[in-house]
């Protein structure tokens, strides 16, 4: 018997934590440069707009990618990052953390970890070839504009539709919606 | 006359015409010829989808670029997020054989392939770049003295600095002086370079972080007396504009801060009407900024 | 010539340099087969002194007349073998070295077999080189007894007074108007605290009364030519406008100048005039006159000023003056990084934002407060100052010209402002941003300890961004602390850059005069970065202190005197002895074209009339003996001695019979 927060006696064990040394190979193979160059300065943290409103910490995201603890896929504070890059630009051993996040999202996503609102617009795009696609409303004001109701692109010329599919279809990604989806429900 | 394949996106024939329509019509004061751009598709967007899988990010760029350079094109574009994806695929297609020949590995499924024979250009970067700031403020028709403009570069304009041509993202001057030569003052503003929180998959995701950061911002923006908010990215021109509405119905916070995007005021400054650079199209209304000016 | 050929070929294991990767056995083997090889061997380390041995018996047991060593660079190890060699009893120039560490072990260390084909052409080559080796004789010149120093820091001070005192004429050349560098800014020394004036000043004032040395301030090296021991250096004494023998330095023309413009030792803190010492213990004690700034009002020449003296004379011109001297050290220092360049620090922008060294000028007894810290923007006394550690240091923005390296200094001189103002200003607190402390010198350590004990607070995180408050002028520190895992945003009144050093601008007209080089960090590189740190590649130049790397004050007070110690000992000898490597002229067959004396990148080719007809001739101690007149030759008259056609083409016949 233990109380909480105590741990049991015969759970102590050694050796218990283990690390993934290929994740940060993985990660800068995705695009993540220098990822292993990191010394943890916390320029990236400081820095960060949602440091303050959220969970995400950078230094801390590339921490756990160094040491190759997994876990970090299934964070889901991982998706709010927004991109800005101003962790980017500003760190001293010219690592882009941005794109380190990225290719775990890239990673995570492999692993059916990413969230839904991403797979949707990638719904979108394979159906219409636009992530935000035109609406009835819009149309109309197009046309006010001057402008033909639907603009130039796979709206109007939808036969380029199935390029963008046969891309999405060979790079995996189709697959992956599928199966998200069909988990999904 | 300088023609190029208008790249348009998503946002802006999508939901916000008006940026489309000025963009074409300002920039033929200057001689630019901005065209059809057929068979183009989303970018696609780089946070949101790049997030899933780079390399099919890149290749749907890629398929993009690969359309103007069959016609012999350079792309011109007028949203942040679409140079991030086309800008970037295509300065790192031309930098990197292996990425290339990978690439170009999926493009032979559609009979395409990767020459790198054009270039992608912000048309911001043409205006401030080709165009210069002094023939800008000879195309005024109507100064836009004494409006203060808080200006929202957006974050994939600048950065990361090693992928672009703008140099350092802290304290940039070029699209200050691209609005200072419409007669408008730039106003200095707590966390100009700030995100305006939508990118990166955030506002799809968790879009009340994302209005949070957009609350900031706009917080800021009207601390400093700022009349109007001028970007160059239409998905942070919706963040701003129809975040508007969200966040006074979520957080209950009122700005009513007009949001343009430069080539709209760039068409205002060339004495366009409003409604041929669709202004009334907006969530929040731009009529007291009409009035402060015209 | 015709004796028949028995080179012995000596391959080094180099312990698993070389070994690890390739067999050295099998290499010796093959060796054997290869014509002129009369004995072959290997050894574990053939540059020490059993391996020397070897050689040596080798040569006398078989009867040998050349050598090749299969082992490292000959940057490395030539001069060992070719003493070994001469000690055998064969001329030294008859041995060849054939490199299968650096260009071959080191880098195809993961393909082994490509290597020892690699190994095997490059002593086949080496063998057949050694065949047409040629015995040559080494020639030796006088060294002149005079030394030049140029830049007098402490660098320059130190190595000048030890060849001073070691009796020998040392010109000192500064290009400032007075001596003692950046370490004059300085107020106190870590770790000891003892006052850089009260260290520095009587070591100036010794160089000033030292009768060997010859001081020119103001002054720069235009050009020098010549060779170890004979180095003729052009020196421009810029002028003062001021008669250096009339000028008492009574300062009465610095009273009556009304110009004001910002002074550059003080990095423009306060004020100077455009008559002006840099700072009031200027060695030499003259004034000068900055005729950028000067609005020849004549005030300076009335009565009341410099009157009677007649020390100014607004036309003075430059002078150059030639110099004869055997060693030259170069003793140029550093520059400070310009953190302007990083904007998310606000330098320039924000009044409370400065740098290490203006914070040293802040703080000093002779700065322009009086070593009162103040806050630039409003004089008041900060209460709370950040320190941002490694601004520009240890960081690969390339795009911001940050530097990889470890400046070395700035850990130690932070904690130095931490301790004098917690001193200086009741209730300061110092806040340190550090990633890592490195206080590695004798008593750093310690002085660690005590400024944690008096009450610096150290927070491991960079700083992400300083902005300002436009009121106040305080400044907000936005930074992780990193222990703690907490975004920290900090109100401060005044925040220090400890900026990184860099490789001074000012060398690189150096560094071209006398053919050095630098490393990849941009400073001058050494002989040998662990044996030889204080030489160069160019006979007779070495390097003091901070131009050829980052160091603090005890680590280039040594370096410079090793320099001192290094370019003493040719002018003690007396000579010196030099490669027979140079170019000869057949004079028979010389047209007299003179396409030899443009092509010399070291004008060491000359044209002279002989006997009623024009012909080239080479200088052999100015020649370096890089061939490039031979292969410009259009009578081919000239002969690269030791790297002659016959040589070349038999290695790259050599080459081609492996294929």
């Amino acid at each position: 018997m233990t109380s909480e927060g105590m741990r049991d006696p015969k759970h102590y064990q050694l050796g218990k934590t283990q690390f993934d040394p290929d994740l940060i190979k993985e990660v800068e193979a995705r695009g993540g440069k220098n990822a292993q160059m990191c010394y943890q300065c916390g320029t990236c943290t400081a820095g960060c707009p949602m440091t303050q409103r959220s969970g995400l910490r950078v230094r801390t995201v590339m921490r756990k990618a160094n040491l190759g603890m997994r876990e970090v896929l299934d964070d889901p504070d991982l998706w709010l990052c927004t991109t800005c890059y101003t962790c980017s630009d500003r760190c001293p051993r010219r690592i882009i953390a941005t794109d380190a996040i990225i290719a775990l999202r890239n990673i995570a996503t492999q692993e059916h970890k990413v969230p839904m609102s991403m797979i949707k617009i990638m719904g979108s795009i394979a159906k219409t070839g636009h992530g935000v696609p035109n609406s009835e409303g819009n149309m109309k004001k197009r046309v006010l504009l001057g402008l033909p109701e639907n603009p130039p692109t796979t709206h109007t010329y939808p036969e380029y539709i199935k390029d963008i599919n046969k891309i999405l279809e060979v790079t995996g990604l189709l697959k992956i919606k599928e199966e998200m989806e069909a988990e999904s429900q | 006359m300088k023609e190029y394949n208008f790249f348009l996106g998503c946002i802006a024939p999508n939901r916000y015409p008006g940026i489309e329509a000025s963009a074409v019509k300002t920039s033929r004061k200057f001689d630019i010829d901005l065209q059809d751009f057929k068979g183009a598709s989303c970018c696609p967007a780089p946070g949101a989808f790049g997030s899933m899988d780079v390399d099919a990010w890149i290749a749907l760029g890629a398929r993009n670029i690969c359309l103007s350079e069959k016609e012999g094109k350079d792309i011109a574009l007028i949203c942040n997020g679409c140079y991030k994806s086309l800008f970037e695929a295509n300065h790192r297609l031309k930098a990197n054989p292996e990425l290339k020949e990978k690439i170009n590995s999926i493009l032979a499924n559609i009979d395409t392939e990767f020459q790198g024979s054009i270039e992608v250009r912000h048309l911001i970067d043409i205006l401030y770049n080709d165009v210069g700031t002094e023939k800008v403020k000879e195309s005024v028709e109507q100064p836009l003295t004494g409006l203060n403009v808080a200006i929202h570069y957006g974050c994939h304009l600048l950065k990361p600095k090693f992928d672009r041509t703008f140099g350092s993202s802290e304290r940039p001057r070029f699209f200050d002086e691209l609005v200072e030569a419409l007669g408008a003052t730039s106003v200095d503003y707590k966390e100009k370079m700030m995100c305006c929180g939508a990118g990166g998959g955030v506002r799809s995701y968790k879009v009340d972080l994302a209005l949070d950061m957009c609350n900031e911002k706009l917080y800021n923006m009207v601390q400093a007396n700022a009349d109007v908010v001028v970007n160059v990215c239409p998905f942070c021109h919706l963040q701003l504009d129809r975040g508007q509405v969200e966040i006074k119905e979520k957080f209950g916070d009122v700005y009513d801060l007009p949001v343009l995007h430069y080539n709209q005021l760039l068409g205002i400054a060339q004495g366009m009407n409003p409604e041929e650079l669709g202004l009334d199209a907006h969530e929040i209304s731009v009529e007291p900024l009409l009035a402060k000016i015209l | 010539m015709d004796e028949e050929k028995r080179i012995g070929v000596f391959v080094c294991h180099c312990g698993t340099n070389i070994a690890g990767v390739i067999d050295v056995k099998a290499l010796a083997e093959y060796a054997k087969t290869l014509p002129n090889v009369a004995y072959a061997e290997d050894y574990t380390y053939v540059c020490s002194t059993p391996g020397q041995t070897m050689i040596r018996d080798a040569i006398k047991e078989h009867n040998l007349n050349g050598t090749v060593v299969a082992a490292c660079s000959p940057r490395l190890h030539e001069p060992t073998f070719r003493k070994a060699t001469e000690e055998g009893g064969v001329n030294q120039f008859l041995f060849s070295m054939a490199n299968i560490r650096e260009q071959n072990t080191w880098v195809h260390m993961e393909e082994p077999e490509k290597a020892m084909q690699k190994a095997k052409d490059v002593v086949r080559m080496e063998v057949a080189r050694a065949s047409m080796l040629e015995p040559l004789t080494a020639k030796t010149v006088p060294v002149e007894k005079a030394a030049l120093v140029i830049g007098a820091g402490i660098a320059g001070i130190q190595a000048s007074l030890e060849l001073a005192d070691a009796g020998i004429k040392t010109y000192l050349v500064e290009k400032e108007p007075s001596i003692g560098g950046m370490m004059s800014r300085l107020d106190k020394t870590f770790p000891t605290l003892d006052c850089s004036q009260c260290i520095l000043t009587p070591k100036m004032v010794d160089v000033e009364r030292n009768p060997n040395i010859e001081l020119m301030t103001y002054s720069e090296v235009e050009d020098v030519s010549g060779y170890i021991g004979n180095f003729d250096v052009t020196i421009r004494q810029k002028s003062r406008y001021v008669y250096e023998d009339k000028c008492n330095g009574c300062g009465k023309c610095q009273e009556v100048c009304p110009v004001s413009r910002p002074n550059e030792f003080d990095l423009g803190l306060q004020p100077r005039k455009a008559a002006y010492v840099p700072f009031p213990q200027a060695v030499p004690l003259k004034f000068t006159i900055d005729m950028d700034s000067c609005i020849k009002c004549d005030l300076c020449k009335t009565q009341e000023a410099c009157g009677d003296l007649e020390a100014i004379d607004f036309d003075k011109p430059d002078e150059l003056v030639t110099v004869k001297v055997g060693t030259i050290i170069v003793a140029t220092g550093f520059d400070m990084y310009d953190v302007e360049r990083k904007e998310e620090w606000g330098y320039k922008v924000f009044d409370n934002v400065v740098t290490g060294l203006e914070m040293e000028r802040l703080i000093s007894a002779s700065g322009p407060t009086g070593g009162n810290v103040i806050r630039p923007s409003d004089g008041q006394k900060p209460k709370s100052v950040g320190f941002v550690l490694c601004a520009g240091s240890r960081d690969q923005d390339e795009e911001d010209g940050a530097k990889p390296y470890c400046s070395r200094v700035c850990c130690m001189y932070s904690l130095k402002h931490a301790h004098q103002l917690i001193e200086k200003i009741p209730g300061c607190v110092p806040y340190l941003f550090y990633m890592d402390i490195r206080s590695f010198g004798k008593a750093y350590e310690e002085f660690y300890y005590r400024i944690q004990n008096e009450g610096g607070k150290f927070i491991r995180g960079r700083v992400s961004r300083i902005t300002e408050d436009p009121i106040t002028k305080n400044l907000t520190v936005t930074a992780e602390d990193t222990l703690l895992g907490q975004l920290l945003e900090m109100e401060l009144d005044m925040v220090v850059l400890a900026n990184a050093v860099v490789p001074a601008e000012s060398t690189q007209k150096i560094k071209t005069l006398l053919t050095l080089s630098n490393s990849p960090d941009g400073f001058l590189l050494e002989a040998h970065p662990k044996l030889n740190p204080m030489s160069t590649t160019t006979d007779g130049v070495f390097l003091a202190g901070m131009c050829q790397g980052p160091r603090d004050i005890p680590d280039v007070v040594s370096h410079a005197a090793a320099a001192a110690a290094a370019a003493s000992i040719p002018i003690h000898r007396g000579s010196v002895t030099l490669e027979p490597i140079f170019a000869i002229v057949d004079q028979e067959h010389c047209g007299g074209c003179a396409t030899c004396i443009g092509l010399c990148p070291y004008g060491a080719t000359e044209l002279n009339e002989v006997d009623g007809k024009l012909v080239a001739s080479v200088n052999e101690a100015k020649c370096k003996g890089c061939g490039t007149c031979g292969s410009g030759c259009p009578s081919g008259a000239i002969k690269m001695q030791h790297f002659t056609n016959e040589q070349i083409m038999s290695e790259i016949e050599a080459f081609a019979q492996g294929w």
